[in-house]
């Protein structure tokens, strides 16, 4: 009798703690990994990723985040996981956006810096040649287009007009002009919309009175972006037309 | 119920320690493991659910004959009926025989899948052991294959015979309980040949269920991006095996097609846009005129191109598939034309235009006349691929919501969707009987790879399993 009392509420408590961990598991579903937390971190360190040189220490910073959640995730804190998940994509975001602001100025003191290093550098690329000029390149800004646009944007203007006052005062250097698109839409198409781009840069540029026997177009469509990354500033980066200058 | 939200309470705290997580952990597995039927039973149901949403097409392709005696259909999505097939492992006597015998088993399962009209059924719900039972109808227990749900039974093994592998593969309809005859004729095949025999057989498999035999064997040629930001062409079986390299240079290649023994690119090697071909083992440059020189498509002696002439303006021309001599220009208009297709049977060209504003669809005589509009809805549509029936044209369309997905397009302008809400669609290709599209995809956000579609849409199965960057597959004709 008196066990039985005893006994009674603490049978009562242990059928009480299994149903409310059932209840538990249905409400809250099983523990598991914060695999959204990872997913964001890591897409966010994926979109930071081509501008990591001029990222600076966030980028790595936030990179070392997401690994350290990876090690807690396996030690199966998950809590510490995502918390630390979170830290890393608000890290990468933040450092996405400084490049962003100091891109330009970062990307030329990059390639400064590697032809300080490297000064007899081998050639860039196959496609443009052997009298490619490496140098005057440094000089000349891209300009950047609309999606499925063939105008200059506004905000490419100045930089139009630079490569205009560059064109003449180096007379006697020839230019290729090369037209690029974003990844969206057909090869092919964007083939032809890269040539259109390139040609109504070199069709502005004879109306201003450059010779258009120094200026020559080239195509890649979507072939050789700039950017790697499927975000909308990828996108604008890609679409492009570069002064190519030629010994 | 306070004392249940105390119960709760207690469980909150005991499961913000890391160190029971384990536990938890533990028991949820339990959970799962009571539950899991009824949890696979709520996928299937989801499953067949997704596949009906994501099919929207009125394609009245007749479904294959079902087998008789038996009712049991799988269906996926509206109208298509698949046949249930057992498969099992390919039977191997010696240790010499056993890569090949999986390789048998392997190619049998996944091209049977891809076939779209058969249900391979999982080995792994068989209740009893098939890897112990015979080749022949006496050594047949088909009573159990019939209890499994099998209408059709694949019975395979291999053998070694000198250097070669003897593949005996047959078909037996399990409610007659005897072989079924095909038009297939299995010989001794070195290694090389095992994968072009089984599809052989399962063409044949494919024409005794539907009149017709199957393509499979067939291949693909397409461009790769590598990691160094180039593109090679490669050709691959339409199974997505059997991959081969055509290009090996530094540069980019792009917008591959192959007809009548060669395969034609655009190639960057020498720094413009050139039209290069692929024949008889060498690499020659065909149209090399500054600027663009591309899309070349191929019908009997006749080869379309897209060319800029100097940068120019992008038209089409039929160019000499020998010297790259122009023989015709096709258009002239200041907007871009590009991508001519063949019909099939060479008599009409459809091609992409932006002479309305965005890229249309549009079709002209293999002379270039009538000219005239094909697609009216959407603002951006390309990629055509002509039927080889010549009743529709497949291309891509960008949507309002800015997606890219497949559609076709007959003659008169009437319009059919094969890919929905699946990530981005893009660059379709028949096969050549026209039971199948390729095209790439980028869903499952692991970057552009193919899938392989029946051309109602209504099954797609993913082609490339590893990496990602495949672009512009075209079926080799």
């Amino acid at each position: 009798m008196k066990y039985n009392i005893n006994a009674g509420p603490h049978r009562n408590n242990l059928v009480l703690l299994m149903s409310s961990l059932l209840i538990l598991v249905f409400m809250a579903g099983c523990p598991k990994a914060p695999q959204k937390a990872l997913d964001d971190a890591e897409r966010a360190l994926l979109d930071a990723q081509d501008k990591s040189d001029c990222a600076g220490e966030k980028y790595r910073a936030a990179e070392k985040l997401l690994e350290e959640a990876r090690v807690l995730v396996e030690k199966k804190d998950y809590d510490g996981a995502e918390r630390k998940a979170r830290a890393a994509e608000k890290l990468a975001l933040e450092a996405r956006e400084y490049a962003d602001l100091n891109w330009e100025d970062c990307q030329r003191r990059l390639e400064l810096a590697r032809q300080a290093q490297n000064p007899k550098p081998a050639p860039v690329e196959e496609s443009t040649g052997s009298d490619y000029d490496e140098e005057e390149q440094l000089r000349l800004s891209t300009l950047y287009f609309g999606y499925d646009s063939s105008e200059v944007a506004s905000d490419s203007r100045n930089a139009l007009e630079e490569n205009v006052r560059w064109l003449r005062t180096n007379k006697d250097k020839p230019v290729v002009l090369e037209g690029h698109t974003d990844e969206r839409g057909t090869a092919e198409y964007n083939l032809s919309l890269g040539e259109k781009r390139a040609r109504g840069v070199r069709q502005y540029l004879i109306q201003l009175g450059i010779d258009g026997d120094r200026l020559s177009i080239l195509s890649y469509g979507e072939e050789k972006p700039a950017a790697y990354g499927q975000t909308e500033s990828d996108f604008s980066r890609n679409r492009r037309v570069e002064f190519i200058p030629q010994k | 119920m306070h004392v249940l939200l105390q119960g709760v309470f207690m469980m909150m705290q005991i499961f913000s320690n890391s160190r029971v997580s384990s536990l938890l952990v533990a028991i949820c597995l339990l959970a799962a493991g009571v539950f899991s039927s009824s949890l696979v039973l709520a996928q299937d149901q989801t499953k067949s659910s997704a596949n009906q949403t994501s099919v929207n097409n009125g394609f009245t392709e007749p479904a294959p004959p079902p087998a008789s005696g038996i009712e049991i259909d799988v269906r996926v999505g509206a109208r298509r009926v698949l046949l249930p097939l057992a498969v099992p492992d390919t039977q191997s006597a010696a240790e010499d025989t056993k890569k090949v015998a999986t390789q048998v088993q392997e190619t049998l399962r996944r091209t049977l899948d891809f076939a779209g009209y058969f249900k391979v059924l999982p080995t792994d719900g068989f209740f009893f052991d098939p890897s112990t039972e015979g080749m022949s109808p006496a050594d047949i227990n088909f009573q159990n294959w019939f209890n499994v749900g099998a209408q059709g039974l694949i019975k395979s093994s291999v053998r070694k015979q000198g250097d070669q592998f003897l593949l005996d593969l047959r078909l037996y309809a399990v409610d007659k309980g005897q072989p079924v005859t095909l038009k297939y004729t299995g010989k001794p095949v070195a290694s090389a040949g095992v994968d072009a025999q089984v599809n052989d057989f399962v063409n044949a498999v494919i024409e005794h269920y539907t009149g017709q035999r199957g393509v499979f064997g067939s291949r693909i040629v397409y461009a790769q991006r590598d990691s160094n930001g180039l593109k090679q062409i490669f050709s691959m079986n339409m199974d997505g095996t059997n991959r081969s390299q055509i290009t090996k240079n530094r540069a980019i290649n792009i917008l591959p097609s192959a007809s009548g023994g060669a395969v034609f690119y655009t190639s960057y090697q020498d720094g413009n846009p050139d039209l290069w071909v692929y024949r008889d083992g060498k690499h020659s440059k065909l149209s090399s005129r500054r600027g663009q020189n591309s899309g070349a498509a191929g019908c009997k002696d006749k080869l379309a191109v897209t060319l800029s002439m100097g940068g120019e303006n992008a038209d089409i021309y039929l160019i000499d598939a020998k010297d790259g001599k122009i023989e015709r220009r096709l258009t002239d208009h200041w907007a871009i034309d590009t991508s001519p297709r063949w019909s099939p049977d060479c008599s009409q060209i459809a091609f992409v235009s932006g002479r309305s504003g965005g890229p249309q669809i549009y079709v002209m005589s293999a002379e270039g006349a009538d000219q005239r509009r094909l697609t009216h809805q959407g603002s951006y549509n390309s990629n055509p691929s002509w039927s080889p029936k010549g009743d529709v044209i497949a291309f891509s369309a960008r949507d309002q919501f800015n997606h890219f997905d497949i559609f076709t397009v007959d003659l008169q302008g009437n319009i059919e969707r094969l890919t929905q809400d699946q990530g981005n669609n893009e660059e379709p290709t028949f096969s050549p009987d026209g039971r199948y599209v390729i095209f790439t995809s980028d869903r499952g956000g692991k970057g552009k790879r193919l899938w392989l579609m029946t051309s109602d849409g209504e099954i797609q199965k993913l082609l490339t399993t590893d990496g990602a960057g495949f672009t512009e597959p075209s079926w080799i004709h």
